[in-house]
């Protein structure tokens, strides 16, 4: 099985999102901040006409300090009918990967095993594949 | 009905077109079981929806060809070809007659027979289908509505905001370039066309209330004969249109308050009788519209609901404070029922009181951005009145600071903007929370800084430095509060979207909107932000307090310094928002002095010199139709209560008169003259009879005559110099009178005037004088 992956960066560690699942990736600017919202909510962005909801992806992976930086990468996906914007340090590049994503190994840490989908090889790295709607699952990102 | 038989046409077409394919396979293949199915659903479904319409004619023609199919799919008769062609013929003939429906034309009645008979008499020579074709016209009629899907309006509706943003743009960008005033009028039509463009989806949207009411009548009858009732349904206003997805979260509230009026409070027959009343009760639910809101109102002549018992009720549930209890009033009693887990009734009925009760209308009713009231006398009635926008999309809001961050208030739910760095509102500690008084009036205070947790100590710093202002919001009628803001900005009409749920968890925000300037924001939730701050249950008694001392006060004034250093006020109702722009907007146009926005320009009033460059503020007044700007100097204006005592001036004018608030002396503005003054005339206007009217108490006669025979479509002018063709006598009864001139409509304090006079608040009295003057000096 043929899939398109965006490859992105957060921290040090790469990461995977099925291309289809992307709607565009765009730069961040004038990320809004939202009080009191959950703890994976940098703010709300404007795209185009439309306002979206940006999640910093290493604070609902790992659990660290939420904070959104204006410049940083977007990748905007759509889960259960809302726009997100999904913030990551980089962008590599859109790759194809032959057939489907291996188990996720006990090395993984928590965060990683909960949003993930399996591995994927590329280039003989392995790269996590990353779930948005689990990324977005604030539920499970409040307790990480 | 017209609408129902529109819907019927509309959907009976529909479905014709979507199993012709099916009536094809079906004739391939008559054994073919879920394709009879299909066509059954659809003679079915005819002649259900005809019986309702009382088209009996077509409602037979479809019972028949229901009963052949019916029999064929309990497997009595065999399908014959015969009789599969017969049965076609019949729904080719709906066809047919739905055309003839919407076109108007008699339905020909005699053809019918033959192709009935042949349903039964599979032996008849009859040729059905040929005889039935012929009837089919030629030219179909288009029909006059469509059915779109609601995600079709909304992409529409997003990529007309998309085009606003886009314009917006390019209008910023034209002023830049200075591209001179071909482009400009192009420009200009564009944006006309845009605004039309925004109107027209947001009525796309609309529905009439209709949809809502017309379940009621059938729940209505089913419940009261379950209770074992007698109910009279009256419903009013059915023709008010409102948003559709409103409709439909109307519909669970309003289902749930007209079972508890039939279960709790509509008492059964006898009782009735006992009480002296008719055994009839009578269930009134009426709709309305106020401005951008609706009003629905769902009144029944019951016992009404008994505050004593609610009492007990509350107090022994214990999530009330016993002693706060002691101290409410009738009405704060009441609005207990929408307090979680109570109910009045006793038993538990298969009806309602199951415990998912009235707090849960309450909150759906507000997550909609609406408020619910109760008025209830006992041995008379309950009347619950329910109060939503007109839509869920475009919201009119007030735009605030919070420290850096920029949030928008409901414009529905402020009752009033205090500014606090001019001693006119007072913070006070009650028992560990903050309260404001304002014009000797306690109101609870939410501080959104330290809501917001971005209150730290050196934050606390800042906020001391800054302007502060008071918002007074309500939630429901009684439920008022203050929200503290470090600036308040602009008014503007927003789109709001349904926020993320993880946005959404914080409680207190209504939605996302993106603003003109393309910086999005988020709108506040004011009934969430009272539960959220914990203010929900201290309101009723931090406000009973000093409910006495609150001053009957009218209308509001917005109180500002003008260009010339005066101070002056004018009517907050006509102030449609505060304008801060650059000076290098207001350009000298076609005479006048004009505002360029991003879709039209504004006549501008300066009663002083305005400054070449910088920041400016403005004033938008608007008459609801046309709009003018005042320029003023102040970058605060505030606003008050506006003063009952005026001292009108001595020739019409800018000033309309002179009053003492706090004080200090107070100009104030006259809008009418301002807005015939410097108002672009509609063209229309020129060609209208000129009324003067003469004597009279100057704030009466331009406040309130003058609008009135403006409506009745005349001219207004006070100065006897000008041309006028009718005159109208403001001046009271006794005195005396120098004009002769029996044309004159004069006016009279007197109820019962005398003759020739018309009580001056006798609208279509006036107004009935004016036109027959006016014929008069017309054939004169």
């Amino acid at each position: 099985m043929n899939q398109l992956y965006l490859v992105a960066e957060i921290g040090e560690t790469q990461f995977a999102i099925p291309a289809d699942a992307v709607q565009s990736v765009v730069t961040a600017s004038d990320i809004i901040a939202v009080p009191r919202a959950a703890p994976t909510v940098a703010g709300i962005a404007a795209l185009r006409s439309k306002v979206i909801t940006v999640i910093d992806t290493r604070a609902a992976i790992e659990g660290s300090n939420v904070r959104a930086v204006d410049g940083q990468s977007l990748i905007v996906a759509e889960v259960g009918g809302y726009l997100y914007g999904l913030a990551v340090d980089e962008i590599h590049d859109v790759r194809e990967h032959v057939g489907t994503p291996q188990k996720l190994g006990a090395a993984f840490e928590p965060g990683w095993q909960r949003v993930s989908t399996g591995v994927i090889d590329l280039d003989g790295a392995a790269i996590a594949v990353v779930d948005p709607a689990a990324l977005i699952d604030d539920d499970h990102a409040a307790a990480a | 009905m017209d609408d129902l038989l529109a819907e019927f046409i509309a959907e009976t077409r529909e479905t014709l077109d979507t199993i012709s394919g099916e009536i094809v396979a079906w004739e391939a293949d008559p054994a073919d079981r879920e394709r009879l199915d299909a066509i059954f659903r659809f003679v079915h479904t005819v002649k259900g929806s005809c019986g309702f319409l009382d088209l009996t004619h077509v409602q037979r023609v479809a019972h028949e060809a229901e009963q052949a199919l019916s029999e064929l799919r309990d497997g009595t008769r065999e399908p014959s070809p015969r009789l599969v062609s017969a049965i076609l013929a019949i729904i080719d003939r709906i066809g047919a007659m739905i055309d003839a429906l919407e076109s108007g034309e008699e339905i020909d009645e005699s053809i019918d027979g033959p192709l009935i008979a042949a349903l039964t008499d599979e032996t008849a020579e009859a040729e059905p289908k040929a005889e039935a074709q012929q009837n089919v016209p030629e030219t179909r009629y288009p029909a006059r509505s469509i059915r779109v899907p609601l995600e079709l309006l909304d992409r529409l509706m997003g990529g007309v905001s998309d085009l606003v943003l886009a314009r917006n743009e390019l209008s910023r960008q034209l002023r830049e370039a200075g591209a001179g005033e071909q482009v400009d009028t192009a420009f200009e039509r564009m944006s006309t066309c845009v605004a039309e463009i925004r109107d027209a989806i947001t009525w796309a949207r609309m529905q009439r209330i209709e949809s809502l009411f017309a379940a009621l009548p059938r729940l209505v009858r089913d419940l009261s004969a379950e209770l074992g009732k007698s109910v009279l349904l009256e419903v009013d206003g059915a023709d008010v249109e409102l948003d559709r997805e409103m409709i439909e979260m109307l519909r669970d509230p309003l289902t749930h308050i007209v079972r508890n009026a039939l279960d709790h409070g509509i008492e059964p027959p006898d009782e009735r009788r006992a009480a002296g009343k008719p055994e009839m009760s009578v269930l009134r639910i009426g709709a309305r519209q106020s401005g951008n809101q609706i009003q629905i109102s769902i009144a029944d002549d019951g016992r009404g609901i008994d505050a004593e018992k609610l009492k007990k009720q509350a107090l022994a549930n214990a999530n009330v404070n016993p002693e706060r209890l002691e101290k409410m009033e009738e009405q704060q009693l009441l609005d207990l029922v929408f307090e979680p887990g109570l109910t009045t009734a006793e038993a538990v009925s298969a009806v309602s009181g199951r415990g998912v009760g009235m707090d849960v209308v309450r909150s759906n009713v507000e997550r909609i951005g609406g408020s619910i009231d109760i008025t209830s006398t006992a041995g008379e009635g309950t009347c619950f009145s329910l109060l939503v926008p007109l839509t869920l999309t475009i919201i009119p809001a007030l735009i605030c600071g919070v420290g850096e961050s920029r949030y928008a208030i409901p414009r529905a739910n402020i009752a009033e903007i205090v500014s606090l760095d001019r001693d006119r509102a007072e913070l006070q500690s009650v028992g560990g929370t903050e309260v404001a008084k304002i014009r000797g009036k306690r109101l609870p205070v939410v501080r959104m800084e330290a809501l917001f947790g971005s209150g730290t100590d050196e934050g606390h710093e800042d906020e001391r430095g800054a302007p502060k202002h008071l918002v007074v919001v309500h939630s429901s009628k009684r439920e008022r509060f203050a929200v503290m803001v470090t600036a308040v900005f602009d008014h503007e009409e927003l789109v709001v979207k349904p926020a993320a749920p993880g946005i959404m968890q914080a409680g207190f925000y209504a939605g996302t909107a993106l603003p003109d300037n393309g910086m999005p924001l988020l709108l506040l939730d004011i009934a969430g932000l009272a539960v959220t701050a914990g203010l929900r249950l201290n309101l009723a008694d931090t406000q009973s307090d000093l409910v006495e001392q609150v001053p009957t006060t009218g209308s509001d004034a917005l109180i500002f310094t003008d260009l010339d250093g005066c101070r002056r006020a004018v009517r907050m109702a006509v102030v449609s928002r505060i304008i801060d722009t650059d000076a290098e907007r207001i350009v000298q146009r076609a005479g006048s002095l004009r505002l360029v926005l991003d879709d039209e320009t504004i006549p501008v009033v300066a009663s002083g010199t305005l400054p070449d460059s910088g920041k400016l503020r403005l004033l938008r007044l608007s008459d609801s139709e046309r709009a003018i700007v005042y320029a003023i100097a102040d970058m605060a204006a505030d606003v008050g209560a506006f003063p009952e005592k005026i001292d009108p001036a001595r020739r019409p004018g800018r000033v309309a008169g002179v009053a003492i608030v706090d004080g200090e002396p107070i100009e104030l503005l006259d809008v009418h003259f301002l807005f015939a003054e410097f108002c672009d005339s509609a063209p229309a206007q020129s060609g209208r009879p000129r009324c003067l009217v003469i004597g009279g108490d100057d704030v009466w006669r331009r406040e309130l005559l003058a609008p009135l025979i403006e409506q009745a479509g005349y001219r207004v002018t006070f100065d006897e110099s000008d041309e006028y063709d009718i005159v109208i006598d403001a001046s009271d009864a006794g005195e005396s009178l120098d004009r002769e001139d029996t044309d004159i409509v004069r006016l009279s304090a007197d109820p019962s005037p005398g003759r020739g006079q018309v009580y001056r608040y006798d609208r279509t009295g006036i107004v009935d004088a004016l036109h027959d003057r006016r014929k008069r000096s017309a054939a004169g």
